[in-house]
């Protein structure tokens, strides 16, 4: 369990992290998201009182992390930076970390099997690749049976095989009622192991909240709706307020990440656009319609009203991705040209 | 629906789920990656927990001296450095005998006053760059490879681990240069034995100055530890040692003849002072030095552990 209660954070003019106040539960997998330079790795150096923060307070377990008798019993961390001698193996550097909070031995053998490192135990880590450095840290961090765990960008250099376990370990790790803050740019992994979330950008709180409802948030109410009367139903619901585009062939289109035009996915409908007659022309014959700004429990009812047949309404959902990227647009510090030839066929 | 593939390097089989959500059995998964895994189910063998009260203690004093020596005894560099000391010690004190040997005898006036400990303790002279080096790196090398983070995450208290690397540094330290200056006045006496130069541990002086050959090796090794926990990089904390050691004496000795007092002031005086069994009329007494150097290494150790509490990691 961690609660962090207006934390900041600045070094020297650079504000790294502002007032950012959050809690992670036990029981649950919280995703940290944030684009470069949010402020992500800050914030879990300043929850491990490796950084001290320039104002507010981090608790875990309900006492400042300094504060803690058994630090290891409470948190397991890896941190973004590699946190291992190069010259020591990866035994004696778990026996290291063991001995200062008494751990037998024979844990160290078990997070050691555990990560898959068995046969390199005893090799210098100075020559360990990218995914077993990471694999180690991760070893390092379960040494203490934590009931907390804190992760920066876990996947980072690691094979499928190697993010699926760590998928699997921190859900199974949240099913043993302890927290998990994990943090990673990988979205599509992101989606499939946290159900909570933390966005924060430029050192501010964006949004902490569920996956399920960040994702819903973003899409901005969206249905597809298929009917054989699509154009009489458009009529009708822009009269309620909806916006209402034909989609031409509902088997391959996607809901774009960045609509043309580059307004919001959620921008509310409003009244100055096309009259009804004029969305009804505009659809003709087509039978699948894309309606933003009425929820798909309403659109139903004002289809029954209307007497019109419903084929499929389906509520449109955007990636975790396509909606962390809508999100934090203001947010991002450093952004890249896009290549060049690539936006001119547009 | 699942995929299966045959791991080409030991027959394995490797399952894959065709949707992401149709995970394997997380140690199942670990256990067929190394062969030996537990095959428990469920998520408890998945962190491989031991026992509802935990595998960890609480964080304990001995426990860091423990943490410590595992650190520093597996680093082949701490091999090195300490082999050199010792070679340093009994090489030079060979030498430096044997020359001493080859140039005079008890019939010569000028060796009316030889001190026959001088040359076989006169190794210390490079044991303390090695020594110091390894004081050094027993903090430096965790800041340069990002190790600190993991020790102070462990030990968010900090200045234990400060405590504790000086308690595992100074009882090596003291040990190993005790034996090795013991060992290198042994050898150099047998040499100068020969031309009736030699003395017995039991002559004045002859065993406090072993004595303070140790002490003053172990001060400079601590000394090492404290400016490196300062100033964080191998190359700077071993660049501020030597300056201390080597290069201060130097500057001073090209100040004006009224400011050569300075001169008795230095570390390194107080550890000729030390490491001889005859003090100058210029010099401290022994026990004064010792305090002295105490004193330098209590006032910069202080202040490693001030900044070490103080700042980032
Ligand atoms: N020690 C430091 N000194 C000065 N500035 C720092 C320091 N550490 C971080 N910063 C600044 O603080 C900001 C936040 O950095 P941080 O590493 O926490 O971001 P992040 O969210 O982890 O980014 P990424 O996704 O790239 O890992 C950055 O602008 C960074 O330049
Ligand atoms: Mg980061």
């Amino acid at each position: 369990m961690i609660e962090a209660r207006g934390l900041t954070k600045r070094y020297g003019e650079k504000v790294a992290v502002e007032d950012l106040s959050f809690t992670v539960r036990p029981g649950v997998v919280t995703g940290f998201l944030g684009p470069n330079g949010a402020g992500k790795s800050t914030t879990m150096r300043m929850i491990l009182g490796l950084d001290r923060p320039t104002g507010g307070t981090a608790l875990i377990d309900g006492r400042p992390y300094r504060e803690l008798a058994a630090p290891m019993r409470h948190v397991g961390a890896l941190l973004e930076a590699r946190a291992i001698h190069t010259g020591r193996s990866a035994a004696n550097h778990l026996l290291a970390l063991a001995q200062t909070h008494g751990v037998a031995r024979r844990r160290i053998d078990e997070v050691i099997e555990l990560v898959g490192l068995r046969d390199v135990a005893h090799k210098r880590a100075g020559g360990f690749s990218l995914g077993m450095g990471q694999r180690l840290g991760i070893a390092s961090a379960l040494l203490g049976d934590p009931s907390t765990l804190i992760l920066d960008e876990p996947v980072n250099g690691l094979d499928p095989e190697g993010i699926r376990w760590i998928r699997d370990l921190l859900r199974g790790f949240a099913a043993q009622d302890r927290a998990v803050l994990v943090s990673s740019h990988l979205m599509s992994e992101m989606a499939l192991t946290a159900t909570e979330l933390i966005v924060i950008g430029r050192g501010r709180l964006i949004q902490e909240t569920s996956v399920a409802d960040f994702v819903r948030a973003a899409s901005g109410n969206r249905v597809h709706v298929r009917s054989p009367h699509a154009a009489a139903l458009a009529e009708i619901l822009v009269r309620e307020g909806a916006t209402v585009t034909a989609t031409p062939d509902p088997a391959t289109t996607r809901l774009p990440a960045d609509p043309p035009g580059h307004q919001p996915a959620h921008q509310p409908a409003h009244r100055s656009g096309p009259t009804p007659d004029q969305v009804s022309a505009a659809i003709g014959t087509a039978e699948t319609i894309e309606v933003a700004g009425l929820a798909s429990a309403r659109i139903g009812e004002l289809a029954r009203a209307g007497g019109i047949a419903l084929h499929e309404l389906t509520p449109r959902l955007v990636s975790l991705e396509d909606a962390f990227m809508n999100i934090t647009r203001d947010a991002v510090e450093f952004t890249n040209a896009a290549p060049a030839g690539i936006g001119a066929n547009r | 629906m699942s995929t299966q593939f045959t791991d080409p390097r030991d027959g394995r089989t490797i399952t894959a789920p065709a949707n992401g959500r149709d995970v394997a059995d997380p140690a199942n998964a670990t256990g067929s990656a190394n062969g030996t895994g537990t095959n428990g189910t469920g998520t408890a063998s998945a962190t491989g927990a031991v026992n509802a009260a935990g595998p960890a203690g609480d964080v304990v004093f001995l426990g860091l001296v423990r943490s410590e020596w595992t650190k520093f005894r597996s680093l082949r560099s701490t091999w090195w450095t300490l082999a050199l000391t010792v070679a340093a010690m009994i090489g030079l004190a060979v030498l430096l005998c044997a020359m001493a040997a080859d140039d005079g005898t008890t019939l010569d006036p000028e060796y009316a006053d030889f001190d026959a400990t001088a040359p076989s303790l006169g190794g210390a002279l490079l044991a303390q760059i090695t020594i110091g080096v390894l004081g050094v790196l027993m903090i430096t090398g965790e800041y340069t490879t990002g190790m600190i983070r993991a020790t102070l995450t462990l030990v968010p208290r900090r200045l234990p681990v400060l405590w504790a690397k000086a308690v595992v540094f100074a009882g090596v330290a003291f040990a190993l240069t005790l034996v090795t200056g013991l060992l290198s006045f042994t050898v150099g006496q047998a040499i100068l034995a020969g031309d009736d130069l030699s003395v017995s541990i039991g002559s004045p002086g002859a065993a406090r100055a072993i004595l303070g050959c140790a002490f003053f090796l172990t001060a400079v090794g601590l000394l090492g530890l404290a400016i490196g926990a300062l100033l964080r990089s191998t190359a700077g904390a071993v660049s501020a040692l030597l300056a201390v050691l080597l290069g201060l004496p130097m500057v001073v000795g090209l100040l004006p003849a009224s400011m050569q007092s300075i001169n008795r002031y230095l570390p390194a005086s107080i550890g000729e002072v030390l490491i001889s069994t005859q003090g100058s009329g210029n010099s401290f007494s022994p026990g004064t030095a010792a305090v002295m150097m105490t004193v330098y290494l209590v006032v910069t150790l202080v202040a490693a552990a001030i900044v070490l509490a103080r700042r980032d990691v």
